[in-house]
């Protein structure tokens, strides 16, 4: 049976919340930044005015009012985006048994067989889409498709404000001129590959059949093959039930600027593992295995991961691991006049916390552990943190 | 599943917040409270509209933000429910 996937893709979300918060800036260029120094952010959003204008995330806001000097400028809010996203995942949760937060403006919804309960797909798109006007005083663009990819690609065909429905008959046809590039789940990489086979738009890829893709793409070409068909079976994640023990526990960060100096990227290391391990803690688990990324402005990265014997949700030890893991990579001359744009940690092989330590020193490690735990549960998440990391702590 | 959580960047209200302190009239009614007017700058502002509202737990403490205008200016006001005070925080 064909699924209904619905995506829905808020519009320039943090820019949207401004306008809706302060009216005088609805219908005006406007950029979120992540500081109240102007000169040395970046822009974390922008309203329709301002991409009009030419102005885009990540873009600096230097360059940005070069552009657009009259543009307005605001503050990134954080909680109040994340309340927001909270309060949409919410108000969705009735209109399908499987909802998922894909990240903090972008939702999946499975509507395969509601029909019978709510009505036609469409009409229910039309509600949310009016729900979400009306009770955050934003938009949100909506793509239903056979499959989360293409529901996802159709989301983005009008934006803003926008409702697509791609039915599968229909998916070669309407984006027949799609660069490749633009196909979630397509990189840099891949597309500079299908490039050089003369493919550019996705109707070119139906010119090739599946011996093509899995000789020169591997297993990742059974999955080109299947989006040159207008199908996503082989590469749908399963749809993550609320309460099942997550398989892994990461966190990643891309900084406004490149990182060179090592006690900096030790530092923004050191507070990934520290939100890794308090995570870990807060779901009852400590994880063996260890994956550690570095990624350079050129997009080349540096990745390792490496099992050890016994698992934990130290933040301290698991950013001794993280260091021993790069220090394998630098080792090998990989981090030799390295730029860091972008970093992650990542735990898996997760296990239930043991909470029963034999030494005397691991006892009253535990011990201060659970007081920082509990001082932040009272005062507030970073109340107390390692010192490493308090460079890194806005002013 | 993505977990939006975890927060580096937050700026925390604490004790030794700069935002000013200020006198809120304000109703409570079915677990939602609504302020109808502030007193700033020597000044009563009457609350035409709430232009948006949200909150957030800092440790054990909820804090509830609202944006309001009174039809001139737009305001950020908030209060945390273990302290019971209301501050301004930015005047738009």
């Amino acid at each position: 049976m064909d699924r209904t996937i619905m995506h829905i893709d808020m519009d320039a979300f943090f820019a949207s919340i401004e306008q809706a918060s302060d009216p005088r800036l609805r219908g005006k260029p406007v950029i979120v930044g992540g500081k109240a120094n102007k000169q040395r952010t970046v822009v974390c959003a922008a309203s329709y005015e301002a991409k009009r204008m030419g102005i885009d995330s990540a873009m600096s806001v230097a360059e940005a009012f070069r552009i657009c000097p009259q543009a307005e400028f605001v503050v990134a809010d954080t909680a109040k985006y994340v309340f927001t996203s909270h309060a949409i995942f919410d108000m969705l949760k009735p209109y399908s048994p499987r909802v998922e937060q894909a990240s903090v403006d972008e939702f999946w919804l499975d509507m395969t067989g509601t029909e019978r309960f709510l009505g036609p797909v469409e009409e229910v798109a039309r509600r949310i889409k009016e729900r979400i006007r009306s009770e955050f005083g934003v938009t949100a663009s909506v793509g239903i498709s056979s499959s989360r990819l293409f529901a996802k690609v159709a989301s983005k065909l009008k934006k803003p404000d926008g409702l697509v429905v791609l039915d599968k008959a229909d998916i070669a046809e309407t984006l027949k001129e799609m660069p490749v590039g633009k196909i979630t789940g397509i990189g840099k990489s891949t597309r500079e590959r299908l490039n050089g086979f003369g493919i550019f738009v996705y109707s070119d890829m139906a010119r090739f059949d599946m011996d093509f893709y899995r000789e020169k793409f591997g297993k990742f070409g059974l999955w080109l093959y299947g989006v040159s068909r207008g199908e996503d079976g082989l590469f749908i994640p399963s749809w993550q039930a609320e309460d099942a023990p997550p398989k892994s526990v990461g966190h990643s960060y891309t900084l406004p600027y490149n990182a060179q100096n090592p006690e900096l990227i030790e530092a923004w290391l050191r507070l990934l593992c520290e939100m890794v391990a308090s995570r870990l803690r807060s779901l009852g688990l400590e994880g063996r295995c260890l994956h550690v990324f570095l990624r350079q402005p050129d997009m080349g990265c540096v990745a390792k991961q490496k099992m050890f014997a016994v698992p934990t949700s130290d933040g301290a030890e698991i950013f001794t691991r993280a260091m021993a893991v790069i220090g394998a990579a630098a080792a090998g001359g990989r981090m030799k006049g390295f730029r860091m744009r972008a970093l992650g940690v990542c735990a898996s092989a997760l296990t239930p916390a043991c909470g029963s330590r034999l030494l005397e020193e691991d006892i009253k490690r535990r011990d201060l552990i659970k007081s920082v735990d509990e001082i932040n549960g009272r005062f507030g998440e970073w109340t107390v943190y390692p010192a490493r990391v308090s460079g890194l702590r806005p002013t | 599943m993505f977990n939006p959580n975890a927060r580096w960047d937050r700026k925390l209200p604490r004790d030794d917040n700069p935002d000013e302190k200020i006198a809120v009239e304000a109703s409570f009614s079915n677990g939602t409270v609504v302020p109808r007017e502030f007193f700033y700058a020597g000044t009563a502002h009457r609350i035409r509209k709430i232009t948006f509202r949200w909150k957030e737990r800092v440790g054990s403490e909820q804090f509830y933000y609202f944006n309001v205008t009174d039809g001139v200016d737009v305001y950020k006001i908030y209060f945390g429910d273990k302290g019971l005070v209301w501050r301004i925080s930015r005047v738009g």
